[in-house]
């Protein structure tokens, strides 16, 4: 049987190929008049151009390219239709990659635009990083549009020696703490500055400076919450982005010892293969075990007894003592 | 900080939101200075009206053991130590004994005042 939101995702596969296949044809005519018989398509590291292309044959060189990374694509996530997070990673990939092919396009395009000879044709380093910076943003669009997979609600018993608090059949509890670093406040302050500093030069492209450091402001201070509807972590200030983790994902709880550096190579939200989470100091971390088979961390006082509650409320999810 | 309430409990839940807090200081997980959560978020997690949180938070600001500023929200109050916590429930005890066996305010406040003056 396929997998629900298949079809979103086989279209969310097709049309991204599509969308950079119609993006380049449409800026290739709306400059035709503009373009040099030959254009510049390769570009040393100056930024100087070293390869050529007849402008006539632009299209027939790069629409095949588009379209066989396209069909491929559309054969995976159909060979994958049982798979929904084999179709989500081929969606990301569709995006990351239509993202990097189209805006590349159009680059090598509005570059030639009104030259006269391709060979003075110069790329900007700026053209070059809006590209590379572009296909991570679309490929998480696209990881996003391709939607939640939802781990399935495991059955089996949590085991015996798994942490937990003694709760009645109708009680309700709420665990929330807010975690502050000055490390990231620090970390976003300096960054936040060095773009301050580049947008009085450099004007928009400050905005790499800029941009981590609001995600560093953010994630300086994080409230995490477990209650009946399972764990949430979100920045203290604002509810969004906020990580979900309803009861029925949770496999176990447990806490330990975390040393960022060593475990997770850094500060802040942080993945390191087997487990994801926010670690924001050294000492004891939620660790709780997914029914996916992946970890999230969150490093927290007073971690024991959120632990505990998350383990007892995640069982009585389990055994049906639903709260009246 | 751990909040617990039981519906099906006949104390109200105003009082189980105060009675989790005070908890809390009198065991020494909540200790002066922390913070207590947004009644408004608190509410909403516990799945109850946020009159009768801010209720709770209200009785805990009466107390001592909690102050309520605007723009801050309720932070744990110095004085509110583990003993001070202590002291609150006998007291708690004290009147729901009077009350109990009938006792009016004027009594139990006679009762106190003879106490503090034999020593």
């Amino acid at each position: 049987m396929r997998s629900p939101k298949f079809a979103r995702r086989l279209l969310l596969t097709l049309v991204a190929p599509l969308l950079a296949l119609g993006g380049t044809w449409l800026l290739w005519s709306s400059l035709a008049d503009r373009l040099p018989d030959r254009l510049a398509t390769h570009f040393g590291p100056s930024g100087n151009a070293d390869g050529f292309m007849a402008t006539n044959g632009f299209l027939l060189k790069t629409g095949p390219l588009i379209g066989v990374l396209g069909i491929a694509l559309v054969v995976m996530v159909v060979a994958m239709r049982r798979n929904p997070h084999g179709q989500r990673f081929v969606v990301t990939c569709s995006f990351a990659l239509s993202a990097l092919f189209g805006l590349m396009h159009a680059q090598i395009l509005w570059g030639n635009a009104d030259a006269t000879d391709a060979s003075t044709v110069v790329l900007s380093w700026w053209a070059l990083l809006l590209v590379l910076l572009a296909a991570p943003i679309a490929g998480a669009l696209g990881y996003v549009l391709a939607g939640h997979v939802p781990a399935p609600p495991r059955t089996e018993p949590l085991p015996e020696d798994a942490p937990r608090m003694p709760l009645a059949a109708t009680e309700r509890a709420s665990w929330s703490q807010t975690i502050t670093t000055p490390l990231c406040l620090l970390g976003g302050g300096v960054l936040f500055f060095i773009g301050a500093g580049l947008g009085a030069s450099v004007a928009w492209p400050a905005l790499i400076a800029i941009l981590p450091a609001l995600l560093l402001f953010l994630s300086a201070s994080i409230r995490v919450t477990v209650n009946g509807a399972g764990m949430t972590v979100r920045p203290s200030l604002v509810s969004w982005p906020r990580k979900r983790i309803a009861l029925s994902e949770v496999a176990v709880v447990h806490v330990k010892k975390i040393r960022p550096f060593k475990d997770f190579g850094g500060w802040g939200y942080r993945f390191n293969g087997a487990a994801s989470g926010v670690v924001l100091r050294a000492g004891d971390a939620i660790v709780v075990e997914l029914t996916n088979g992946s970890e999230f961390v969150v490093t927290a006082d007073d971690a024991h007894t959120a632990a505990a509650l998350l383990n007892s409320l995640a069982e009585r999810a389990r055994t049906g003592d639903r709260p009246c | 900080m751990l909040i617990r309430i039981d519906p099906s409990s006949s104390v109200p839940l105003g009082e189980q939101v105060a009675a989790s807090v005070r908890g809390g200081i009198a065991d020494g997980a909540v200790k002066a200075g922390d913070r207590l959560p947004p009644a408004r978020e608190l509410a909403e997690s516990l799945g109850i009206n946020l009159h009768t949180v801010l209720r709770g938070y209200q009785q805990l600001r009466d107390e001592g053991l909690i102050e309520l500023r605007r723009g801050r929200g309720a932070v744990v109050a110095d004085g509110a130590t583990d003993q001070r916590a202590e002291l609150i429930r006998l007291t708690r005890d004290l009147v729901a004994t009077a009350r109990r066996l009938g006792l009016g305010e004027a009594e139990v406040l006679e009762l106190v005042r003879v106490e503090l003056s034999s020593r």
